[in-house]
Order: C-alpha cells, then sequence, then structure tokens
C-alpha cells in the first residue's frame, strides 16, 4: 500500500473520460510533483459523524469533544474506561474507526468490565464524608446540600452519612457550617497543606 | 519591587472530572501552559471551602482559580455551582480588604477541552502578571 499526502489547498483532482477511464492527478509534496495515475477505482473515505446522543451522555455523565465523540479518561491508560467508574466504551462513537478496530476495543471494554463483575465483593474507594457527632448542630444543610439525599438525621440525634451511598463529592464537607463533616482524602488539612507546601520557604528557596 | 521578571505563583483547584483530566490531556497533546500554575486535585470543585481560596491568598498566592466542570455538567450535579458562590464570596471579601478581586476566578470546562485548560492557565497568568504581585505574598518582603 502507498500512501500519497496532499496539501489541503491542492486536493487531488479525480477525472472520469470516456475513453481512458478514471484519471488521478494530485500533488505530492514530499516529492514536489504532480503525480498521475489510472485508477480502476476510487473508493472514497466518507466522514463519519457522531450521532447527538447528548441526553443519554448527560444521563451517564460521560463527556463528549467538540465533534461529538465520547472521551476516555485517559487516552493511553485507561482507554476505554470512562472517568466515572464502571462505565465502558467501544466503537464508533468513540471516534472513527475500523471495524477490527471497533471489535478489539469492545473485547477491552467487556475486559474491564470483567474485572468488576468477576468478583464477589469489591473495595469501593475510600473517599466518602464522615461526621464528627459531637460537631453535628443538627442544622441540616448537608441534608439539603447532598445531591443524592444520603445524609440524614433520626434518632441519633446527629447527622448520619451512610458511607456505601456517598459519592464523595465533598460538597457536604465545605457546606456544614460546623465543620463537623470530613471528606476522607480530602480533609481541609490536606488541601491547606497543599497550599502551605508550594508556598513554604522550601519551595520558595 | 520591580514587575518585569515578576513570576506569579497561582494556584488552581481543578475538579478531578474535568479541568484536572483536562490538564492530562494537555499534557498529552503536548500544549505547553506556564508552570506558575501549581494544580490541586479536588474530587468535585462543590469540595472547595472559602477556607482553601483564602488561605491560599494568606499563603501568599498571587492569584488563585477554581476550574470545574461546564454548567450543568457537574460530575456531582451542582457542585460547580456552589463554587461559583463561594468564589464570588471570596472575590467580595477580598475587595473589602483592599484586594483586587480579579485575582480569584471561577472556571468550566470539560475533560476534553486540553487546549481550553491551557488557554485558563495563560489567561490566568497574564492577568495576575498585569495586577503585580499579591499585597500578601512573599514577594516583595
Ligand atoms: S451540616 Fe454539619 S452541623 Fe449541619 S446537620 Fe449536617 S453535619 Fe450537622
Ligand atoms: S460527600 Fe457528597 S455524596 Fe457524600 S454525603 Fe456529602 S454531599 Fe452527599
Amino acid at each position: 500500500m502507498v500512501f500519497i499526502r496532499f496539501d489541503e489547498s491542492k486536493p487531488p483532482e479525480l477525472i472520469l473520460d470516456d475513453a481512458q477511464g478514471l484519471s488521478l492527478t494530485v500533488a505530492d509534496p514530499i516529492l514536489g510533483r504532480t503525480l498521475n495515475m489510472q485508477p480502476d477505482l476510487v473508493v472514497l473515505a466518507s466522514a463519519v459523524i457522531p450521532n447527538e446522543n447528548k441526553a443519554l451522555f448527560d444521563l451517564f455523565k460521560v463527556p463528549i469533544n467538540a465533534e461529538g465523540f465520547l472521551v476516555e479518561a485517559h487516552s493511553k491508560l485507561r482507554p476505554v474506561d470512562f472517568s466515572s467508574e464502571g462505565i465502558f466504551m467501544a466503537g464508533l462513537a468513540h471516534y472513527p474507526k475500523s471495524l477490527d478496530e471497533s471489535i478489539a476495543q469492545a473485547q477491552a471494554a467487556v475486559s474491564r468490565a470483567m474485572t468488576i463483575l468477576s468478583k464477589e465483593a469489591i473495595w469501593v474507594g475510600g473517599v466518602v464524608a464522615t461526621v464528627d457527632a459531637s460537631r453535628c448542630a443538627v442544622c441540616l444543610t448537608c441534608v439539603r446540600a447532598c445531591p443524592y439525599g444520603v445524609p440524614h438525621i433520626r434518632e441519633e440525634g446527629h447527622a448520619v452519612i451512610e458511607p456505601a451511598e456517598c459519592h464523595g463529592c465533598g460538597v457536604c464537607a465545605s457546606e456544614c457550617p460546623g465543620k463537623a463533616i470530613t471528606l476522607q482524602h480530602f480533609t481541609d488539612r490536606q488541601i491547606i497543606a497543599k497550599t502551605d507546601a508550594l508556598f513554604c520557604e522550601c519551595a520558595t528557596a | 519591587m520591580t514587575t518585569d521578571n515578576f513570576e506569579p505563583q497561582i494556584v488552581a483547584f481543578c475538579c478531578k472530572y474535568c479541568a484536572y483530566a483536562a490538564a492530562d490531556l494537555a499534557g498529552s497533546m503536548r500544549l505547553s501552559y506556564p508552570p506558575n500554575v501549581k494544580v490541586i486535585q479536588l474530587p468535585c470543585t462543590g469540595r472547595v471551602d472559602i477556607l482553601h481560596l483564602l488561605k491560599a491568598v494568606e499563603d501568599g498566592a498571587d492569584g488563585v482559580y477554581v476550574a470545574g466542570c461546564l454548567e450543568g455538567e457537574c460530575h456531582f450535579l451542582k457542585g460547580n455551582l456552589r463554587a461559583r458562590k463561594k468564589v464570588n464570596y471570596v472575590k467580595k471579601t477580598l475587595e473589602e480588604i483592599g484586594i483586587e478581586p480579579e485575582r480569584v476566578e471561577m472556571f468550566n470546562l470539560s475533560s476534553a477541552m486540553g487546549s481550553r485548560f491551557a488557554e485558563i492557565a495563560n489567561e490566568m497568568t497574564q492577568r495576575i502578571k498585569d495586577l503585580g504581585p499579591s499585597p500578601v505574598g512573599t514577594h516583595n518582603v
């Protein structure tokens, strides 16, 4: 197979002549010459335009790029995953590709899904909110702020956050006026320590 | 203190699902952006607390920004709208104590916008260079 590059301002020209058949002329910028050939068949690679599936994409919170194709979590490290856990992709919705490539990607997506499905129990991330009952003023701020309605206040007399239900966004932790809520792995101390580290003498010296 | 060779220190609080991923993408696209911007990852910009922003200013940051998902596309539904409110609150507070509110900003982008990430970093660095060092900073001691 021979690939010929062309300059966008000088696209190839195809002429259909009844007597001589097809004639293709293209300026090759590498050779610096104009090539002419008589192909038996010309097959055009037509553009692939993604479906507009905004409602579905919004539902799953999966990102699309400016052209409308899905965007993976990381092009090299997590090529069939979305950044949301447990959602995978394969096929043309991702970018224009050949059938072989779509199949390889579908197999990759299946094997990624199997890493979850093959387990009896899985460890979920430790990024969940916890309540310090002694600081809770039962103000209901967290109950109203949580986008998933996780915190509740019942007979315990303070807010309770069920770790398995918590999505770990940290909204409650930053809204709680009593600073009673800590988001594990993103505690105030950890976040502030990061800014402090940027400006400590060892960093500026 | 002259501002000719002033290199601002800027802290960017970035949501893991959009801005942080966009920074990764900017890297794989081999885009360059000023080293003045230091990124701190958050699970959602809704986690950002007024305290974190003010603490960064107090520590000596010349600029601070929060970068979250596009409005209406927050991974956690509305965290980015809460973050915007907090940023606006901090702007007001800074103004009251005589610090330019433009030093603090909220940006929205998606994880597919690698070039927008670099653009924001450039934009903010230029803005802070024009404003000069923060009066709180250690640059002028
Ligand atoms: S926001 Fe804080 S103080 Fe208020 S109910 Fe929730 S945990 Fe308690
Ligand atoms: S961290 Fe987010 S999901 Fe978990 S309880 Fe708090 S607001 Fe709800």
